[in-house]
């Protein structure tokens, strides 16, 4: 009996599911949320399992996204591990809390289904996480329904950090995958137990030990709050791929790799960059090239923030050219990855053939054909 | 924490946390801001204690009920509500303003 | 019936002296009453004067744990705590302590989600009627005919009656009280502390430097505010309304003081005509038929 409970289960499940799956699986002691289309699924599912008794939390049904951000805030201070999640007007409406988690350091764990802004719509694309991207969050962009349970349960394991403490997004394309159902394999309890212990808080609202968190600060308080989560950041980058490591180890299939690279790097024509489904996309259109005698490789940063520089440069450094491809824009100047991207070509003095393009706003469908046709495009113009 | 990366040793520094502690004058010492000093005639204090209750920064100290009062002049800023609130005994209040 | 005042000498001091408040700041007299009647709280405090009186980092006057929240979070950042201390199983009292802007404004949807949950908060809320941290701005909470930085010519609306849309909420107890008689409000502070759910205590804070007073007559504005019918005292358990007995003979409008009396030591109500006076009069008497109907 308990060795069949030690074996994983797998299961047909939406990417909203994934999610729910993933915070039952970590425990968490209050869930604050509001719905919105994509995410209600996550909700729903939660609330569900909470009803059913089959996961030990409070469960807070707030009347707004930004109460559900103060609710964890103030339940993070407490001493608890806290997950909410959230989608497009969503994040924008809990605004103001999500810099406030992020910049007085609240461990919290929120998945977003990434979902087009106004007008009103309810298609993927990425720019409600975008506008968050300098908010002192991590960012993650996972690509199908398995990364999106793997990540969400390291994203615990992230947060709380004592080394990093500070809270994680997980993005998951909206109805892409968090309404398109997959096979996903669930780890069991005792496992996810194993990896990712109680929460341990590094300070807490105690009636024995007062502070006042966040009080009125001088210039000097800010810039060394400042300062401290930059570094912060830092020991993120050196700390996520071994907290992936640990996860792949105990756990299984994720991999520490902060960017996945897809295909043969060797004798490479052309690298395509990409965020989350069009990563997995882009994938299917090497393939595709191949048939043509292209060789191309696909680069996937899963993780967005802290950005993955130094992986992202000893890989570019392999190829003559690149495709970046962003599912957002920052209007007035160009897709954001690609931004980052030429920044980091600028700094290393990496000699490139740069191609960015923006895709899918919208919703609009981005397919492994139209991709591969991109390709094809760059090379037919030299 | 340290952690080595590629033979290089690297120090991974603590969070630098939002936490102010309890402070006793935590502004300074804000009697500095007093023009006015009230000041304490025993043999008109009827033990009341309307000027420990109103006092808004509790500088008007009580060491046990049944003692008579006594002012923090280290933080009093002299705002006059003890003196306001004093009923006094046959109208002689028990504080009075005086200039600093 | 009142507290003993050696019960009020034994409790700890939550409000350390020495901090940014103004000479004779109302709200200090509040906090400093209110908080000490509680066992073990956690303050959640939004923007307001609470969030400037405590003086710089890393120095803080509350000497007790507290979370500096954005002005629209105050009650549900305590609704985190308040389900966070329950499911971690420590015995903890969990604070809502707002200014008029944070409760009859910006964070009005916060605290009804609150209200409607029945969370287990104690939400105060110091009424100076208007936005003091920032300078003196209006509020709804502003009386009708008060001058503020952005109503210079006098506020031209009525107050907002921040109760009865409370009440509306059916939560287990409301109050009002009064700085003014700083024993009373303790006392409710501690019969609110008795209840579970959401409990809101509506505070009259006096503020000198935004109503242009004295701060020596801060506790007596608030007696004033009483005696005039300006600000009654009053408790709402399970639906039911009861005036205090500070408050119960100023039913009578007869017995109550001219409220010219109360007006005429504050410069905020200076340049107010006879005829502003008579509304500001109606608007006082309506609010107390409507409370009467709660009786």
């Amino acid at each position: 009996m308990v060795q069949s409970l030690e074996k994983p289960q797998i299961k047909l499940m939406t990417g909203a599911e994934a999610v729910a799956t993933a915070a039952k699986l970590s425990r968490p002691q209050v869930i604050a949320a509001y719905p919105i289309t994509p995410q209600t699924k996550i909700v729903e599912t939660l609330s569900g399992m909470v009803t059913r008794g089959e996961i030990d939390t409070e469960y807070i049904n707030v009347e707004s996204e930004h109460s559900a951000m103060g609710a964890v805030i103030g339940a993070s201070l407490a001493g608890t591990r806290t997950f909410t999640a959230t989608s497009s007007h969503g994040l924008l409406y809990m605004g103001e809390l999500v810099w406030w988690a992020g910049m007085t350091r609240i461990p919290v764990v929120m998945p977003v289904v990434n979902r087009s802004l106004n007008p009103w719509n309810i298609w993927p694309d990425h720019q409600d996480a975008m506008a968050f991207r300098d908010a002192g969050w991590i960012q993650f962009y996972a690509k199908n329904n398995q990364e999106v349970l793997d990540l969400t349960i390291c994203a615990f394991k992230i947060a709380e950090h004592h080394k990093i403490w500070m809270p994680v997004m997980v993005c998951l394309d909206g109805f892409i995958l968090s309404h398109t159902s997959a096979q996903v394999e669930i780890p069991p309890q005792t496992k996810v137990d194993d990896f990712l212990p109680p929460f341990k808080p590094l300070a807490m609202l105690d009636p024995d030990d007062p502070f006042a968190h966040g009080s009125l600060t001088d210039s000097k308080g800010i810039w060394e709050q400042r300062m401290s989560l930059i570094d912060g950041f830092n020991n993120a980058c050196i700390l996520i791929p071994q907290i992936l490591t640990e996860y792949t180890e105990k756990i299984g299939r994720l991999g520490n790799y902060m960017i996945e690279v897809t295909g043969d790097i060797k004798g490479a024509e052309c690298a395509i960059i990409a965020l989350g489904t069009m990563g997995e996309e882009a994938e299917q259109a090497i393939e595709l090239l191949s048939e043509k005698n292209i060789k191309a490789v696909v680069f996937r940063p899963r993780v967005f923030r802290p950005f993955p520089k130094k992986e992202l440069i000893s890989l570019i450094r392999q190829v003559p050219r690149l495709l970046v491809i962003d599912r957002a824009v920052s209007f007035g100047n160009a897709g954001q990855l690609a931004i980052e991207i030429q920044a980091e070509l600028y700094a290393h003095e990496v000699s490139v053939e740069f191609h960015q393009i923006i895709k899918g706003l919208g919703g609009m469908d981005v397919n492994y054909a139209d991709i591969a046709a991109e390709v094809e495009k760059i090379l037919k113009e030299e | 924490m340290k952690v080595i990366i590629l033979n290089e040793e690297i120090e991974l520094k603590d969070p630098v946390l939002p936490l102010g502690r309890p402070t006793l004058g935590s502004a300074g010492e804000t009697g500095d801001w007093r023009t006015y000093r009230p000041k304490f005639i025993e043999e008109n204090c009827i033990k009341c204690y309307k000027c420990w209750l109103s006092c808004p920064e509790g500088t008007i100290r009580v060491d046990a009920h049944g003692e008579y009062p006594y002012i923090d002049y280290v933080y009093c800023k002299g705002c006059g509500v003890c003196v306001h609130v004093c009923p006094g005994r046959k109208k002689q209040k028990a504080l009075e303003m005086t200039p600093e | 019936m009142n507290v003993k005042i050696p019960e009020m000498m034994n409790r700890p001091e939550v409000l350390l002296r020495g901090n940014f408040a103004c000479a004779g700041c109302g709200l200090s007299i509040a906090y400093k009453t209110a908080i000490s009647a509680l066992n073990r709280p956690i303050v959640v405090i939004p923007a307001c004067c609470a969030s400037v009186i405590q003086s710089l980092h890393p120095n803080v006057t509350y000497n007790v744990p507290t979370l500096n929240i954005a002005f629209a979070a105050h009650a549900s950042a305590a609704s985190g705590i308040a389900r966070a201390k329950k499911m971690r199983g420590e015995d903890t009292t969990t604070v809502v302590w707002s200014g008029d802007g944070g409760t009859y404004d910006i964070g009005l949807a916060t605290w009804s989600g609150a209200a409607e949950r029945n969370e287990n908060i104690i939400h105060f809320c110091y009424d100076n009627g208007f936005y003091s941290n920032t300078g003196a701005q209006r509020s709804s909470a502003t009386p009708r005919g008060a001058v503020t930085t952005t109503t210079p010519g006098g506020k031209r609306e009525k107050r907002k009656s921040v109760v009865r849309i409370m009440a509306a909420h059916d939560i287990p107890y409301i109050a009002t009280a009064s700085i003014g008689y700083p024993r009373d409000l303790y006392t409710k502070v501690k019969k609110a502390s008795l209840i579970e759910g959401y409990r809101f205590i509506l505070i009259d804070a006096p503020c000198p430097t935004g109503w242009n007073s004295d701060p020596a007559i801060t506790p007596e504005l608030g007696e004033l505010s009483v005696k005039t019918g300006f600000f009654p005292l009053y408790e709402i358990e399970e639906g039911k309304l009861t005036f205090s007995k500070r408050s119960i003979r100023y039913k009578d409008p007869a017995n109550r003081l001219p409220v010219e009396n109360y007006l005429e030591k504050q410069g905020r109500f200076k340049s107010m005509t006879s005829d502003q006076i008579k509304l500001l009069t109606d608007d006082l008497q309506h609010e107390w038929d409507m409370l009467s109907r709660l009786e």
